[in-house]
């Protein structure tokens, strides 16, 4: 723990909790619109989850249950750095079973296994604003969510398309959340869009360089931009499967191996696959 | 000086705030549900203890709160956590702690911030504290955060200032979202975007 | 796999903290209160950049970070995010001013006369050998050294204020909305001119005197006269808790104050005819001249129409901030393969196509 004659517990004075949970309250009544906050600068690099770490920080409980993940990965560098930071100045418990956890903090994926009413996935933003890409200054982008004007977007796809076949945005693609607001839904692949529509958990986004919050509560209506005539298309991995738990349609890491040189795949969902390869070898014990 | 009115009241502004928060949290990402912050109400011993534990959860300084027709209320809030005394249309966060008649209701609904469509954040939240949260008025709502369409029983009163906040017809984002509170420490929310069905209307009419 | 490695991440981050705690280490100790009193302008620095005005913490972050200015200006941001804001302190007037330097580059003879003070203007920068051996505490035996001969305080008026007297000056209404504050508000465009001054007195010198710079050589027009810059200490007054009307004082802050002037832009006769000076301003945490007077002009500048950098308010006020520049640069460090792996997809996708 960090000396708390310095500290508040979670780090945080509670005033500026107080202002983080207004907004997030705010972001809940309003899905994907993004809610202007007064960020604060924490310990960590901003730049490096703070939207996120603040989140966790103004939520969080002596109950609470925390899993932290980056890139699907419990054990990667900087989700350990986190869970550090919330451990010292909270005491909670740590986690990597996203089922054991009541908040789960992530940067760049979701889950693999679908998350309950009873938690909350935090996601760690770079670039909340969608419309970025199609106009560089805020106070337009401002406008044009306040007007729904979203034309320049759907013609920079329409636009994508006609150049190359087929849209080529990779992560971070757009959604439209309750038919009203274009939202990022932070740099997950676009295989992690769809868990966002009409999920039973409650999703909050946490943007600490650019100060915003936003949110997707459970069963809200959240649709990949797109046109009729062109599907969606997530990420392609027929045919390969993890080569530890021999998962197929979930997210792989694409590696090569070592000796022979060849391309092979791994869960990017740490703990779904350890969790699998587990109830294996307990399974062949019985 | 704040020490010494946080044991008064045992209210922990650390640790029941967050509980409280969660609740409410939880009860805004799941309109209909009803939620229990009766614990923490349960630090205050006088006055009006549901209201009192989310003021002490939202306000500060940087609030302007509003209090209708309830100037003790708004003192004791004013003087835990230093709100800004405001105007019913300037208003953050607004006070209810009875169920108003229906006319002064809707000048009440009808005054608020709404929000503006850039800013729709900048709308009032009414917290309205009612002799119980629970009724025998079946109501059909829907909306982001209920999984299609879900009856609930409530007090008739809080359907009927439901309607009032439909009857407004407030073009979406602008809103204001609406926490049902009572002496138990239910708490219920229905924010902006919930909707009383349709045949729900038909049926009663 | 590299550093990513599934596995590991704990240990790899403890052996890097002892690693840390070894490059930090040293023969020579320092202690907080030397590098206070030795190094005064890098505390100011790390002061206004981090908007925390502490010289003692200031001093304790740069020991902790080996003297890095970004890891100095971060460890006190964090740390201000722990305190609760009770008060906020009432207007100071800079004419109150306890002056420790003040000149002007407008008038040879000012009302108060000019003050030199401390400054390193008319130094010649040789390296001073002697220094190396230079004895600790030989200071103290002298005893009675720099300061002991104390005079009056000194106080005086603007030079601004003989210009305002003149009509010379553009007729300004006086501005008393409540100062906007970036530190707990998302700043908006276009923003209030106290968003902008904050933003600027935080900002980090580098950039700020960058952009002060292309515009004074020609991205942009502003060349000001610097009409008084003032250092020196004021007063910090917060209201009363029990009585609004009265104030408290609760210390004085040492800051570096700029009123630039620039002729008002002119296209017709008849607004050369009607021309003015109008101002930039600056104000800086500490003795941090430069800064002050690149703000000034930052300032001014904002006030011009046109498109270079230095006019562009969103661009400057949004990529001058110590922290989220580094921190957003640093952030690349991390592993991005989820995304990588997803852009992959899609330039296979085209390659396919082909």
């Amino acid at each position: 723990m960090i000396d708390a004659r310095h500290y508040n517990f979670a780090f945080l004075d509670e005033g500026s909790k107080r202002e983080i949970r207004r907004s997030i309250l705010k972001a809940v009544a309003i899905p994907g619109y993004q809610v202007p906050f007064g960020s604060r600068e924490l310990p960590i690099g901003r730049g490096w989850g703070t939207g996120g770490i603040q989140i966790t920080l103004s939520i969080i409980g002596r109950e609470d249950v925390l899993k932290v993940i980056d890139q699907g990965s419990d054990e990667s560098v900087n989700a350990v750095n986190i869970k550090k930071l919330v451990e010292e100045c909270t005491d909670v418990a740590i986690t990597s079973d996203s089922e054991e956890a009541s908040i789960i903090q992530s940067r760049h994926r979701i889950p693999e296994i679908p998350m309950r009413n009873d938690q909350i996935l935090v996601l760690q933003v770079p670039t909340p604003e969608p419309l970025r890409i199609v106009e560089t200054k805020e106070s337009v982008t401002k406008q044009m969510h306040a007007e729904a004007e979203y034309s320049p977007m759907w013609l920079s796809l329409f636009e994508d398309l006609t150049q190359y076949g087929e849209i080529s945005v990779s992560s971070e693609y757009p959604v439209m959340v309750e038919g009203r607001y274009v939202m990022n839904p932070s740099p997950i692949p676009r295989y992690d869009n769809k868990k966002l529509s009409d999920s039973e958990t409650l999703y909050l986004f946490g943007a600490g360089r650019e100060k915003k919050i936003y949110a997707i509560p459970p069963h809200t209506d959240v649709v990949s931009m797109c046109f009729d005539d062109i599907p969606f298309q997530a990420e392609d991995f027929e045919g390969k499967h993890c080569r530890l738990c021999q998962a197929t349609g979930v997210y792989l890491d694409e590696l090569i191996d070592e000796k022979t040189g060849e391309k092979v795949y791994e869960c990017s969902d740490t703990g779904f696959c350890r969790g699998r390869r587990e109830q294996k070898t307990w399974k062949h014990q019985c | 000086m704040a020490e010494k009115m946080q044991t008064a009241y045992r209210f922990d502004f650390v640790h029941d705030a967050q509980k409280v928060f969660r609740e409410l949290l939880s009860a805004l990402a799941n309109p209909g549900e009803k939620k229990s912050i009766e614990e923490q109400a349960g630090r205050f011993e006088k006055g009006h203890p549901s209201l009192l534990a989310l003021g002490c959860t939202l306000l500060d300084n940087e609030e302007g709160l509003y209090v209708e027709k309830n100037p003790a209320l708004s003192a004791e809030l004013h003087s835990l956590t230093l709100a800004r005394e405001a105007g019913l249309c300037e208003a953050d966060y607004v006070f209810l702690s009875s169920e108003l008649n229906y006319g002064s209701m809707e000048q009440i609904l009808k005054n608020v911030k709404y929000g503006t469509y850039a800013d729709p954040q900048q709308s009032a939240t009414i917290f309205l504290l009612c002799k119980s949260v629970d009724g025998a008025e079946n109501m059909t709502i829907s909306g982001p955060g209920i999984k299609g369409e879900k009856v609930i029983q409530v007090c008739p009163y809080i359907k009927k200032v439901i309607r009032m906040r439909e009857k407004l017809d407030i073009e979406y984002p602008l809103g204001v979202d609406l926490i049902f509170t009572d002496g138990a420490g239910n708490l219920l929310a229905i924010p902006r975007l919930v909707k009383i069905a349709e045949e729900d209307e038909t049926w009663h009419m | 796999m590299a550093y990513v490695a599934v596995s590991g991440g704990k240990e790899a981050i403890e052996q890097s903290l002892k690693l840390l705690e070894i490059f930090r280490e040293s023969r020579e100790d320092i202690t907080v209160s030397g590098i206070k009193e030795n190094m005064g302008l890098l505390v100011d620095k790390i002061m206004s950049e981090a908007g925390f005005y502490s010289p003692e913490y200031a001093a304790l972050a740069l020991k902790q970070c080996e003297g890095s200015v970004e890891e100095a200006v971060f460890l006190l941001r964090a740390y201000r995010s722990t305190l609760p804001r009770n008060y906020y302190s009432c207007p100071a007037d800079t004419r109150d001013m306890r002056l420790i330097r003040r000149i002007s580059a407008a008038f040879k003879d000012i009302p108060g006369g000019q003050i030199l003070g401390p400054t390193y203007d008319y130094s010649h920068r040789l390296l001073d050998f002697s220094l190396m051996e230079e004895e600790t505490g030989e200071k103290a035996e002298e005893g009675e050294g720099v300061g002991s001969e104390s005079g009056e305080d000194i106080r005086c008026g603007r030079v601004t204020d003989i210009l305002r007297e003149e009509h010379v000056l553009e007729e300004v209404e006086e501005d008393n909305t409540e100062p906007f504050d970036v530190t707990s508000n998302l700043l908006t465009f276009p923003a209030p001119r106290s968003a902008r001054l904050q933003t600027f007195a935080r900002s980090d010198a580098g950039f700020l005197g960058g952009v002060a710079y292309s515009s004074m050589r020609g991205y942009g027009a502003v060349h000001p006269t610097v009409s008084e810059l003032r250092c020196g200490y004021i007063e910090i007054d917060v209201p009363y808790i029990l009585d609004e009307e009265e104030s408290l004082c609760i210390g004085e802050i040492l800051v570096t104050e700029v009123e630039a002037l620039v002729p008002s832009h002119t296209e017709t006769d008849e607004e050369f005819d009607k021309m003015s000076l109008s101002g930039g301003y600056g104000l800086i945490f500490g003795r941090n001249e430069n800064k002050a007077i690149a703000m000034s002009i930052a300032d001014a500048s904002l006030e011009t129409k046109g498109d270079t950098p230095s006019q562009d308010e969103e661009f400057v006020l949004t990529h001058g901030d110590c922290l989220e520049m580094s921190g957003f640069i640093s952030h690349l460090k991390l592993p991005h393969y989820v995304t990588f792996q997803s852009k992959l997809d899609r330039v296979r996708a085209k390659e396919e196509g082909k």
